[in-house]
């Protein structure tokens, strides 16, 4: 077993509103990080995620409860002894002014540099290895004001290293960046954790991405409860759905997505292979049609053939064929046809 | 030179500090137009005294004009070192506002302190004739620190109601509106207290908020230069804080930074710096938020290691140039200090911001 970095023992989080007031967030947490782990924390907008990275990273207090670093509890440690065990990347955008990359990242240094801050040839040593293993060494010298979204995430995530952490903790690091980018930074996050060791903490709406890259979940639910697991357990248990599901949204297990729920009105059967069939069944389902791959003859009949190894879709229904040269095309043909069937079947009301 | 052993030497290059080359050939001319612009001040004047002579007068030398070694020492040295003074610690001031609030509107003001200044001197200065005479009598035993005390009085009142807030509330946006608040609170009391003043007392306060360093004698110098000198000191050493501090106060927590500690000290350093410059030389408009742009944008730079010594110097510059301004030539005419600063001080900092590509013009 890998040491634990963060464990909290019935751990309670929410604001205090002054005076005795207060509102509780979370009660009764024990979570646990530990070295060489992603854990991402997943659940819905306003739960208390941030606030719960929050209070793991001492910029808040618990309403009751301890955090436990090491073997030290988080409320009795100095501020430098934290910095130098936790760094953070926030949501909060970063405006920094006239500030180049590597100062920025050379931020990080700030709980081991001197009263007069200046950097030595270590912390330089360590300031370029964080620029490197963040895919940010590219950015040199180029005004942290000058950077995409996507560059400067990745600048604050070498800031958050060069503070040499056991552990990071990172508020939903990939909401705004693209969707390449989104996979380029879980995967680094991954790498930061499996290959430099780090404990590291995220947030994120990319359920899609942290079942792909994530060794633990924190489920958070509405009432503040966190299931925990690794996420195919999650998974087969059903815990995605439970959080998630309501009207019109589902989780599919099968896929490991959100899939909308579409009312079918026709079933349909589809025959053919490879990555074609696989697309267009999607494209099928997204109209509302009950994609079969057998069925009665009478259904309609969507074939997928290769011609001159170009995809042809051949649309068989009503005793006719017509040959469709793309996913567009076949589908338009196929609601037309599909919103006569509704019309037909209530007719007074379509003509109301 | 190939490639790849360019590549080589960049990799190799320190990482932190920004063409350190660059920053101290700004510095070299930063400290070459103070040398200038102090001769200037010296020698420029209802008689114009020939830089040589400062040179000979300043370092002790006879000369055969012994009026011009009277000239030079009493009045005019007293005026440009309060200049100098004065300059740098609302430079400073107004740097440690603008990083303190993010705002790059922030001045050394922004608190309140110069408003409670104003309402000390305007109780000293206009409520003589009226109820509040007795007062005004206590004040006049200290001597020609009579006004000064008034406002570094009205000053430390509130800066200590500041202190007493910022230790209860989280938010800089609070201190910032509470400043305002401060302000109008005592600007209506200045107003009530002009209403029921005689013309000739009014008009001594008017001046009196015009600025002006011409008013500060020797024995006035050696209280506040000590002050000021503290102020600056405090300020000196905030550089690495203030940098942390620019990422906002959470990255700055999340760094090791002890947000508490810090926040008196800037609070603190300010407001000594505000409050010593207005109580010796009226209400300086325009250097505190002025210089901190000028040093930032010529430097290129938000790194407060680098901007706290530029902003010193640049800050006494501009108090030393624009005393040299309010000298009317040929004339005795002295222009009121904040005009120049202003008229001068508003064109130039345009031009400074603007020459830079959209976008990266202000910042903090």
């Amino acid at each position: 077993m890998k040491p634990k970095v963060l464990t909290t023992r019935d751990l309670s989080i929410g604001y205090r509103l002054g005076g005795q007031e207060s509102r509780l967030v979370a009660s009764g947490l024990k979570l646990s990080l530990i070295e060489g782990e992603l854990v991402c924390l997943i659940g819905p907008n306003g739960v208390g995620k941030t606030t719960l990275l929050r209070t793991l990273a001492a910029l808040q207090k618990p309403l009751a409860g301890q955090v436990e670093l090491g073997n030290k509890l988080l409320a009795q440690m100095q501020e430098k002894e934290i910095a130098r065990t936790i760094s953070l990347v926030l949501t909060d955008p970063v405006e920094v002014g006239q500030m180049r990359v590597e100062e920025l990242v050379g931020m990080g240094r700030f709980p081991y540099t001197n009263f007069f801050d200046s950097l030595n040839a270590s912390d330089e040593r360590v300031v370029r290895d964080a620029m490197r293993s963040a895919d940010a060494e590219n950015l040199k010298g180029r005004f942290f004001t000058e950077l995409s979204d996507g560059e400067r995430q990745h600048v604050m995530v070498a800031r958050a290293l060069a503070q040499e952490p056991k552990l990071m903790i990172l508020d939903e690091p990939t909401a705004f960046l693209d969707l390449p980018g989104r996979v380029k930074m879980m995967l680094m996050l991954q790498k930061l954790a499996h290959q430099e060791g780090k404990a590291v903490l995220c947030s994120t709406h990319d359920l899609d991405l942290a079942l792909q890259v994530a060794d633990w979940i924190w489920l958070m639910d509405r009432d503040g409860s966190i299931t925990q697991g690794s996420p195919e357990d999650l998974v087969l248990r059903g815990e995605f759905g439970k959080t998630f599901n309501r009207p019109g949204v589902e989780f599919d297990p099968g896929s490991g997505k959100f899939k909308t729920e579409v009312v079918s009105h026709q079933k349909l059967i589809l025959r053919g292979g490879g990555i074609e069939k696989f697309w267009t069944m999607r494209a099928l389902i997204r109209v509302g049609f009950d994609v079969l791959e057998e069925g009665e003859s009478g259904l309609p009949l969507v074939e997928v053939v290769m011609e001159d190894g170009r995809p042809s879709w051949r649309l068989k229904q009503n005793g006719g064929v017509i040959s469709h040269s793309s996913i567009y095309s076949l589908v338009c043909a196929l609601s037309e046809e599909n919103q006569n069937l509704i019309s037909e079947t209530a007719p007074q009301k379509a003509r109301l | 030179m190939s490639k790849p052993s360019t590549q080589t030497v960049l990799a190799e290059k320190p990482f932190r500090e920004v063409k350190p080359r660059h920053f101290l050939g700004w510095m070299a001319a930063f400290l070459l137009i103070f040398a200038l612009v102090f001769i200037l001040d010296l020698s420029y004047g209802s008689s114009k005294i020939p830089a040589g002579y400062i040179v000979r007068i300043l370092s002790g030398a006879q000369t055969d004009m012994p009026i011009w070694r009277d000239i030079v020492l009493n009045i005019r040295l007293t005026k440009a070192l309060t200049a100098v003074l004065v300059g740098s610690g609302l430079a400073v001031s107004g740097l440690l506002m603008q990083t303190f609030f993010r705002n790059p509107l922030a001045d050394p003001f922004i608190l309140g302190i110069n408003s409670g200044a104003s309402l000390g001197v305007a109780l000293a200065i206009l409520s003589v004739g009226t109820v509040g005479s007795l007062f005004m009598t206590q004040i006049n035993t200290l001597g020609d620190l009579g006004v000064a005390a008034a406002a570094i009085f009205g000053a430390a009142l509130v800066f200590g109601l500041v202190m007493l807030v910022a230790r209860n509330v989280k938010s800089s946006n609070t201190l910032l509106i509470l400043g305002l608040m401060f302000g109008y609170a005592t600007s209506a009391l200045v107003s009530l207290l002009i209403y029921f003043s005689l013309p000739e007392r009014i008009q001594a306060y008017m001046i009196w908020t015009y600025g002006s360093f011409g008013g500060v004698t020797w024995s006035q110098l050696k209280v506040m230069a000590p002050v000021m000198l503290v102020g600056l000191v405090i300020g000196s050493l905030l550089g690495k804080s203030l940098n942390a501090l620019l990422l906002g106060e959470d990255y700055a927590r999340s760094l090791g930074l002890n947000i508490g500690r810090t926040r008196f000290f800037i609070l603190l350093g300010a407001s000594i710096l505000a409050g010593a410059a207005t109580a010796f030389c009226g209400p300086i408009g325009f250097l505190g938020v002025a210089i901190p742009h000028i040093a930032r944008n010529l430097l290129r730079t938000s790194n407060h290691k680098l901007l706290l010594p530029a902003v010193l110097v640049l800050g006494a510059c501009a108090a030393l140039l624009a005393d040299v301004l309010t000298q009317l030539p040929g004339t005795a005419f002295i222009l009121p200090v904040n005009v120049i600063t202003s008229l001068f001080g508003a064109p130039f900092v345009l031009w400074i911001i603007l020459r830079r590509k959209a976008g990266s013009g202000v910042s903090i």
